[in-house]
C-alpha cells in the first residue's frame, strides 16, 4: 500500500514536471514588426519597436495600469509628493537585480535619468524633460526629484524612462553596452540581427515572477498582409498593428483571436496659420465645411475599425470631451455654404480664382487616402488642391518651416499620440511657448492668451474635476477656431494565435509578457 | 586579356569613386537629415544640435565624406541603426540575395532557354503561343503580386510552405537545410517567373534571326539533321544577348530584389536598402550602395569576359 502511495506521488510529481516541460519546451513567442527597431538602449531608440522590446527587457520605476491607466508601482514600491508639489520622493524595492547579477539601488536610477539629461548623450527624449530640475539618491533605495514647477504629467514621463545598470555601462562603455543590452526586466538579451530578428530568453531570477514565456523573438516583416499571412498559418504568434481588412477577416477565423480597442494616437489636418488665406477663419471653415468627416472616416476604417475624433484627447481619458466638442464645434457637411465662403472670399481679394492650395501628408496608404478625399472634397466647391505625400525624413524639415518660417505648407495631415495626462498632448501642441520655427509642436502656430492661461492653470492644478473643466475650456476655444480639425482615431488592432494564453492589449501598443499584470503563455 | 581586365579593374575603380561622390551628394542634397528623424517633432534646437554634433553631421562636407569613405573601408564605418560593424551585417545580407539570385536564375535558365527554342523552332504552334503568353504574363505582373499570390496559395491555402523569412541556415545559407529550401522556395519562384519571361522571349527571337542567316542554310543543304543544325550552329550564336540580359538581370538581383525580398521578408540586400531608407540611416545607405555597385562591376566584368568564349571573334584588346 505504501508504495503504491509512493508511486502515486512519484507519478504525480513526474506528470507535474512534464506539463512544466512541455510549456517551456516550445515556449518561443514570435511576433511580427513592420520596421525593425534602431536601437537596444532606450537612451538612443525611441522609435516603436525598439520601444516594445525595451520594455521586455528594462523595468520603470512606475507603470501605468493598460486598463484603468492609473499609475502602478514597479521599481518604485511607494511614492510621496511635497505639499507643494515640487518634490517627488520614490523608494525603490529592493533585492532587484540586473541580468548580469548586480543589485539594483538608487544610484542606477540616478545615472539612468542624468545620461538622458546630459546634452553630451544627445537622447531624442531630453526634451520632454525640462520640469525636472534634479535627481538625488538618499540613501540605496530612496531617490528625490525635483521639479522646476509643479508638473501633473510628472509621473508618466517618469515611467518612460528604463532603469540601466550604472557600473556596467561605465565599465563596458556606451558602444558595447548597446552591443550587449542588460537590465532589470523580465526578458535578456541574446541576439539582434537587423532586418531578420531580435531575440530575448526569459530571465528566471526576475525579481516579479518567473516569466511563463521562454523566448521572445521579434521579426521584422514589412508587409502587413503577409504578417496577417503568417499569423493565420501560426508562422508567428502575434501581430502588433493591422490593416483594417484583415483585421475584419480574422475575426472570422478559428486560429486566430483578434482584439481592437480605440487607440492614444488622434489623426487631424490643420492650417498653417502664418499664411494667408490659412490665416482666415473663412477659408478654414470653408474647406470643413465642403468635407464629410463622418464618411470619410468610415471610407478610411471599413467595419468601424475608427471613430471618429471631436477633440484631441483618446476616448479613454477622463478629461476626454468629445461628447461635449460634437454639439459645439463640429460643423456637418454643407456644401453651400463652403461654396458661399470661397465666393466671399474671391470676392474680398483673399484668394485668387485659380490658386492652388498643398496638403501635405506621410506616405502611408491611409493619411495619403485621407489628404486625397481632402483634396477631392475641397475640389467639389472649387478650390485647387495639390496632394504631397512625403517621406518622413523631409515631412518634419517641412513641418517645422526649415529655412523658411513661414513654411511651404498650407494644410497638413499628422497624427499626435498623447500620454495618459492631458497636459502632454495638448500643452505642447497649443500653447504659445511651443509656437516658434524650428523644433517645436505648435505646428500651425496657434497663439491664444486664453488657451495659454487655462493650460497652464490645468498644469498646476491637482484637482481632476477643475482639470476637466479647464481642458474642455481650452478645447473649445482652440477647435472652434477651426485651425486644427480632428479627424479620427484609429483602432490599435492586434491579433494572436489561440494558443497565446492570458494576452492583454495595451491601447499604446506595448506588449506586456509579464508584468504585473499578466504573464503570457502558450498552450498548444 | 591580362591588360584588359587591368584596364576594366581601373575603369571600375574610377566608377566606384564617382559612384560614392554621387551617392554622398544625392544623401546630403535630400531635404532635412538623419538627426532630423531621430529627434523627432518634440526635440528642442539645442537637443537636435546635440545630435547632429553626435553623427558628425555638423562637420564641413568634404570631411564627412571622407569620413564616410575612409570609414568603410576601414570598417568603422557603423549603421546608424544597428550597433555592430556594417561588414558583418552587410555580408550576412549581401549572402542571402546571392542566395536567393542564384537559385531564381539557375532556375529561370533551365526553364527559359528551352522554352525559347522550342518556340522558335516550333514558331506559330500551340507551344509558341504558350510561351509567348506565359512570358506576356511574367514581364506584365508586378513581382509582388506573384509573390503575394504565391505566398496565399503555397503558404495559405496548401500550407506546404511557410510564408516568410529565411528558416534555418548552415554556413550562413539557406540551401543547404531542408528547411531552409522551403523558404527559399517562394521568393525564388516570384523572381524565377520574372527571368524567364524575359530570357525566353529574348532566346526565341535571337534564335529566330540566327536561323534566317545563310550559315544556317548552308548547314542545312549539307544534310545535316535539324537538331544538329539548332543545337550546334544556331544556339551559340544566338545566345549572346541572352547572355548579356542574364548578366545585367544577375546583377540586379544578387545586389537585392528590393521589392520580392521586402514583400518576402527574404533578409536581403534589398530589404536593407529599403530599411536603411525607411530609417534614414545615411552611413549604411552610403555603405550598401557602394558595395551594390562593386558588385555590378564585378558581374559586368564576368559577363564581359564570358562574351569571349561564346564568341571566339570577339577579342580583347
Amino acid at each position: 500500500m505504501k508504495n503504491i502511495k509512493r508511486l502515486f506521488v512519484v507519478l504525480i510529481a513526474l506528470s507535474l514536471l512534464s506539463v512544466t516541460f512541455a510549456v517551456l519546451a516550445d515556449g518561443t513567442f514570435t511576433f511580427a514588426t513592420a520596421k525593425d527597431a534602431t536601437n537596444t538602449d532606450a537612451l538612443r531608440g525611441d522609435d516603436h519597436a525598439s520601444g516594445m522590446m525595451h520594455y521586455l527587457m528594462y523595468d520603470q520605476l512606475v507603470e501605468f495600469n493598460p486598463q484603468t491607466f492609473e499609475p502602478a508601482p514597479e521599481l518604485a514600491s511607494a511614492w510621496s509628493w511635497s505639499e507643494d508639489g515640487m518634490t517627488l520622493t520614490m523608494t525603490l524595492v529592493e533585492g532587484v537585480t540586473f541580468h548580469n547579477g548586480e543589485d539594483l539601488t538608487a544610484s542606477d536610477v540616478v545615472f539612468s535619468f542624468e545620461r538622458m539629461l546630459d546634452p553630451d548623450n544627445a537622447s531624442p527624449q531630453r526634451g520632454n524633460y525640462a520640469w525636472l530640475t534634479s535627481i538625488e539618491a538618499l540613501d540605496d533605495y530612496t531617490v528625490q526629484f525635483k521639479l522646476d514647477y509643479p508638473f501633473v504629467a510628472a509621473l508618466e514621463f517618469i515611467s518612460l524612462v528604463m532603469i540601466v545598470p550604472e557600473q556596467a555601462i561605465l565599465e563596458m562603455g556606451q558602444e558595447a553596452f548597446e552591443l550587449h543590452p542588460i537590465g532589470s526586466g523580465p526578458f535578456k538579451f541574446v541576439e539582434w540581427i537587423k532586418g531578420e530578428r531580435y531575440v530575448l530568453e526569459r530571465n528566471d531570477d526576475y525579481w516579479m515572477k518567473t516569466p511563463l514565456l521562454e523566448r521572445v523573438v521579434m521579426r521584422p516583416i514589412p508587409e502587413l498582409s503577409v504578417q496577417a499571412l503568417e499569423l493565420e498559418t501560426g508562422g508567428i504568434d502575434m501581430v502588433y498593428e493591422m490593416a483594417p481588412t484583415d483585421y475584419l477577416r480574422l475575426q472570422n477565423s478559428d486560429d486566430v483571436v483578434t482584439m481592437g480597442v480605440d487607440g492614444f494616437s488622434y489623426t487631424h489636418f490643420s492650417f498653417n496659420l502664418s499664411r494667408s488665406p490659412m490665416s482666415d477663419i473663412r477659408f478654414r471653415q470653408a474647406v470643413v465645411y465642403a468635407l464629410d468627416l463622418d464618411g470619410a472616416t468610415n471610407a478610411l476604417f471599413p467595419g468601424n475599425t475608427a471613430s471618429r475624433a471631436y477633440g484631441q484627447l483618446p476616448k479613454q481619458s477622463w478629461a476626454n470631451a468629445d461628447e461635449y466638442l460634437q454639439g459645439t464645434v463640429a460643423l456637418p457637411q454643407d456644401l453651400d455654404k463652403a461654396k458661399a465662403l470661397r465666393a466671399e472670399l474671391i470676392e474680398d481679394g483673399v484668394i485668387t480664382e485659380d490658386q492652388v492650395f498643398t496638403i501635405w501628408t506621410p506616405t502611408d496608404a491611409v493619411r495619403t487616402s485621407l489628404g486625397t478625399i481632402l483634396a477631392t472634397a475641397m475640389q467639389q466647391v472649387g478650390f485647387q488642391v495639390e496632394v504631397k505625400p512625403t517621406e518622413w525624413g523631409t515631412y518634419i524639415p517641412v513641418l517645422l518651416r526649415q529655412g523658411n518660417p513661414d513654411g511651404e505648407w498650407d494644410i497638413m495631415i499628422l497624427s499626435y499620440t498623447g500620454l495618459f495626462d492631458p497636459d502632454y498632448t495638448l500643452y505642447k501642441v497649443w500653447h504659445s511657448s511651443h509656437a516658434f520655427p524650428g523644433t517645436n509642436s505648435n505646428l500651425q502656430m496657434y497663439v491664444n492668451d486664453d488657451v495659454d492661461a487655462l493650460l497652464d492653470q490645468a498644469r498646476r492644478s491637482g484637482d481632476q474635476v477643475v482639470r476637466k473643466a479647464l481642458y474642455q475650456e481650452a478645447q473649445d476655444i482652440v477647435l472652434s477656431n477651426y485651425s486644427v480639425v480632428p479627424v479620427y482615431i484609429a483602432k490599435v488592432m492586434q491579433a494572436t494565435t489561440t494558443r497565446v494564453k492570458d494576452f492583454i492589449l495595451n491601447p499604446r501598443s506595448f506588449i506586456g509578457l509579464c508584468n504585473q499584470w499578466t504573464n503570457v503563455y502558450l498552450d498548444d | 586579356m591580362a591588360g584588359y581586365i587591368i584596364r576594366r579593374c581601373l575603369q571600375s575603380l574610377l566608377v566606384l569613386v564617382a559612384v560614392t561622390m554621387v551617392v554622398f551628394g544625392i544623401l546630403k542634397l535630400a531635404p532635412g537629415n538623419a538627426a532630423q528623424v531621430m529627434a523627432g517633432l518634440s526635440a528642442t534646437p539645442e537637443d537636435l544640435a546635440a545630435i547632429e554634433h553626435r553623427m558628425g553631421l555638423d562637420r564641413p562636407i568634404h570631411i564627412q565624406y571622407w569620413r564616410f569613405v575612409s570609414g568603410l573601408f576601414s570598417g568603422s564605418l557603423k549603421p546608424a541603426t544597428f550597433p555592430d560593424s556594417m561588414i558583418q551585417l552587410v555580408g550576412r545580407k549581401l549572402l542571402a540575395s546571392v542566395e536567393l539570385g542564384f537559385v531564381a536564375i539557375v532556375a529561370a535558365v533551365l526553364l527559359s532557354i528551352p522554352a525559347g527554342i522550342i518556340s522558335a523552332v516550333y514558331r506559330n504552334t500551340v507551344w509558341d503561343y504558350g510561351v509567348s503568353i506565359l512570358s506576356l504574363a511574367g514581364i506584365s505582373i508586378p513581382v509582388f503580386w506573384i509573390a503575394l499570390m504565391l505566398m496565399v496559395v503555397f503558404g495559405g491555402w496548401l500550407k506546404w510552405l511557410p510564408i516568410s523569412g529565411r528558416g534555418d541556415l548552415l554556413y550562413g545559407l539557406s540551401i543547404l537545410t531542408a528547411d531552409g529550401w522551403r523558404h527559399i522556395l517562394i521568393p525564388a519562384m516570384s523572381l524565377t517567373l520574372i527571368q524567364m519571361a524575359m530570357n525566353a522571349r529574348l532566346t526565341r527571337s535571337c534564335l529566330l534571326e540566327v536561323l534566317q542567316l545563310d550559315y544556317i542554310k548552308t548547314a542545312r543543304s549539307k544534310g545535316l539533321r535539324e537538331i544538329v543544325v539548332i543545337m550546334k550552329h544556331a544556339f551559340r550564336n544566338a545566345l549572346i544577348p541572352v547572355v548579356t540580359n542574364i548578366g545585367l538581370t544577375a546583377g540586379m538581383v544578387f545586389a537585392g530584389a528590393i521589392l520580392t525580398e521586402t514583400v518576402t521578408a527574404w533578409p536581403g540586400i534589398g530589404r536593407l536598402v529599403y530599411q536603411a531608407i525607411v530609417q534614414r540611416d545615411e552611413p549604411l545607405l552610403f555603405g550598401l550602395t557602394v558595395i551594390i555597385a562593386l558588385f555590378y562591376q564585378l558581374t559586368f566584368l564576368s559577363v564581359d569576359l564570358l562574351y569571349g568564349y561564346l564568341n571566339p571573334t570577339i577579342v580583347y584588346d
